[in-house]
Formats: C-alpha cells, sequence, structure tokens
C-alpha cells in the first residue's frame, strides 16, 4: 500500500472537495439578491428599534413630568411658552385686525381679548394661531413692536382654577409674575378670566 | 462579494470539520446568509466568515452533543514534543478521509490550519483562541489516539511503527 505523509495526504483529499457547479450557482445567487433578501431583515430591525425607542421616550417623557424636578406652575408655564414663542410656527390666520382672528377661533371657549397690561398701540398684530398651555387649548396671537422690531405673542387661555393655582390675579391688585427662560422674560397673570402669558425679549 | 474561488476555499474548511459534503454546504450557506444579513463591513472579510462558520459548527455540535470537551493536561506532553512530530507521520494513501472522520471536531479544525493553511502551532493557537501549550497537547493527543486505533497503518518516515 503506498503510504504518504500524513499532512499531505489530509492536505490532498480536503482539496480534493470542491462544491458542484450548481451549489456554486446557488451561492453566487444568495450574494446577488442580498438586497432581495436584506430588507425584510432590515425593516423588521428598523420597526423594533423605532419600537422600542418610542416606548422608552414616551416612558422617560412621563416619568420626567411625573417626578422628574419639581417645577413651579410659572416656570412651567413660562418655558412653555417661550418655547412655543421662539419656534415662531407659522400663523394660521393672519391679520392686523383682532375682530377677524376672533372670527377665527371657533375652536375656542373664550374670547379673545386685549389686556389692560398689554397695549397694542404701538404694535402691528400679525395673527394668531391654537396653541395649548399646559394642556389647556390657548391662543397664540403675534405682534411685531413698531420701533424696535421685536416680535411678541400674547398667550391666552381659560383660567381654571384646578390647573393654574397661585397665578396672580389683576383684579385682586396683584402684579404679573416674570420667569426667564430661553433668553426671555414671560409675564403670567389673570385677568378677566383668562391667563395670560407675553414674551419678550430680555432687555 | 465572494468569488467561486473563495467559496471553494470556504467549503473545504467546513468540509474539514464536518467530514460530510451536505453538512458542508449547509454549513457554509448558512453563514453565508448571516454575514450577508447582517450587512456589517469588516476588514477581513474571509476570517470573519471562518468565525461565524466555527460558532455556527460548535453550536450545532453542542444540540447534536457530539463535541467532546477535553481536559488538556498540559504537564503530559513530552519535552520534546513539537509540530514536527506531526510532520513525520506517513500514512496508507486511502486512509485520509477515515483519519479525518475519526478525530473529533476540534481536531479535525487543527488538522485543517496545519494541512492546509500550513500554520505553524502558534498561528493555529491564534487562530482557534487557545495557548500554544494546548495546541501541542491536542496534537500529542491527537497522534496517540490515531496510532492506537490504525495501528500498523500509521507510521513514521523512517518506517518504524510509531
Amino acid at each position: 500500500m503506498k503510504q504518504k505523509n500524513l499532512k499531505e495526504s489530509i492536505g490532498e483529499h480536503v482539496n480534493r472537495q470542491a462544491l458542484s457547479e450548481a451549489k456554486l450557482d446557488r451561492l453566487m445567487d444568495l450574494q446577488n439578491n442580498v438586497e432581495e433578501i436584506n430588507p425584510p431583515y432590515r425593516v423588521l430591525q428598523y420597526r423594533l428599534v423605532a419600537a422600542f425607542s418610542t416606548v422608552i421616550i414616551v416612558l422617560l417623557t412621563t416619568l420626567y413630568f411625573n417626578l422628574g424636578p419639581d417645577k413651579s406652575l410659572d416656570e412651567r408655564i413660562g418655558n412653555e411658552v417661550a418655547l412655543n414663542h421662539i419656534k415662531l410656527k407659522p400663523l394660521e390666520i393672519q391679520s392686523a385686525n383682532l375682530d377677524v382672528i376672533r372670527e377665527y377661533f371657533t375652536e375656542l371657549d373664550f374670547v379673545p381679548i386685549e389686556s389692560s397690561l398689554f397695549k397694542p398701540s404701538a404694535k402691528t398684530l400679525l395673527g394668531g394661531r391654537y396653541c395649548s398651555i399646559q394642556g389647556v387649548t390657548a391662543a397664540q396671537l403675534r405682534f411685531k413692536d413698531n420701533q424696535s422690531g421685536q416680535i411678541q405673542s400674547l398667550y391666552q387661555t381659560t383660567y381654571s382654577a384646578d390647573v393654574f393655582t397661585s397665578l396672580p390675579k389683576l383684579e385682586e391688585g396683584q402684579q404679573p409674575i416674570t420667569v426667564y427662560s430661553g433668553g426671555l422674560e414671560v409675564d403670567i397673570w389673570v385677568e378677566k378670566g383668562l391667563l395670560f402669558a407675553l414674551t419678550r425679549e430680555v432687555q | 462579494m465572494y468569488d467561486k474561488e473563495m467559496l471553494q476555499k470556504l467549503y473545504r474548511y467546513c468540509y474539514a470539520l464536518t467530514c460530510n459534503e451536505q453538512d458542508a454546504y449547509d454549513l457554509l450557506q448558512n453563514a453565508l446568509e448571516k454575514y450577508l444579513a447582517s450587512n456589517i463591513t469588516v476588514d477581513h472579510v474571509s476570517a470573519y466568515i471562518k468565525r461565524i462558520i466555527h460558532n455556527r459548527f460548535i453550536d450545532d455540535c453542542r444540540r447534536q452533543k457530539i463535541v467532546q470537551f477535553d481536559d488538556i493536561e498540559e504537564e503530559n506532553l513530552p519535552a520534546d514534543f513539537d509540530m514536527m512530530t506531526l510532520e513525520s507521520i506517513v500514512i496508507n494513501d486511502d486512509l485520509a478521509e477515515k483519519v479525518l472522520a475519526f478525530l473529533a471536531p476540534g481536531e479535525r479544525e487543527l488538522v485543517y490550519f496545519w494541512a492546509i493553511e500550513g500554520y505553524s502551532a502558534s498561528q493555529i493557537a491564534e487562530h482557534m483562541e487557545m495557548p500554544r501549550g494546548t495546541v501541542l497537547s491536542k496534537i500529542y493527543r491527537m497522534r496517540e489516539k490515531l496510532v492506537k486505533h490504525f495501528d500498523g497503518d500509521v507510521r513514521s518516515e523512517a518506517g518504524a511503527q510509531i
């Protein structure tokens, strides 16, 4: 019996093994079709990641608002209003006439009014849009100062003692409370049964 | 993308592990699918796929409970034992397939790296992620098994039976 070196013999035996052309073609096709194979995996992966991320975000948001730093009501209103103002979202109704704007806000359970603390005489009313303050539907009226060109927002919503407690009421002789947020001053007060919040650039 | 030559090379690795044509093909196909589905980029694709093949094979063996996890006692290794001892072994020409099939899966992989890839004990140790001494112990034990099982069909090059 012919004998060979173990290494050589094993090497020759293994190297004699070869895939048939049919199997090779199947493996080549597998690689060519990778783009067709992968999408379902990817889509499934992305959906799982997206769903998981959404759950985490909702959870963290809930925890933040329920267990997070216990900000005072005026701080929360100030932050919310300042953030909303800074975004300068497109106006839903553009008019310099308050009556026209009042007619637009049909979904509110109050009528937007002028405040004794905000004299629009030196300002131009640009328009308004719906928004919300602490989950209560509100109106945002946007003004432009005729002299400085500064854009201001006056927010109004129904004053609810259940939601908005401990806020200064003009009728009781109290002064607006001022909150600083996002580089803005936000004055907050209650007047004629409405909650007002006015943004102003810090002087 | 792999060309046919590279696929053949990977197939031979799979064959060395499984000692079965169909199992080798299935192993290669599964590893390739896993790599393609992972959609990741690696520097050494061939080494990466071999790693997938290795892991997959070990998983399959564990499922089938055909892997022997021997405790290697390196102190039993003769002081003068090295890879050259294995190089000196000759076998009957028709025994290669039987020898390969007789070996344990881990031993077959070791033989593949030694006989096909031409790796040294240190390189085998690096690829199989084990100490060099363990590789030498495995080789020593493997040689003892072959001698005992195949008796006179396994000889040294000098002609003396091991």
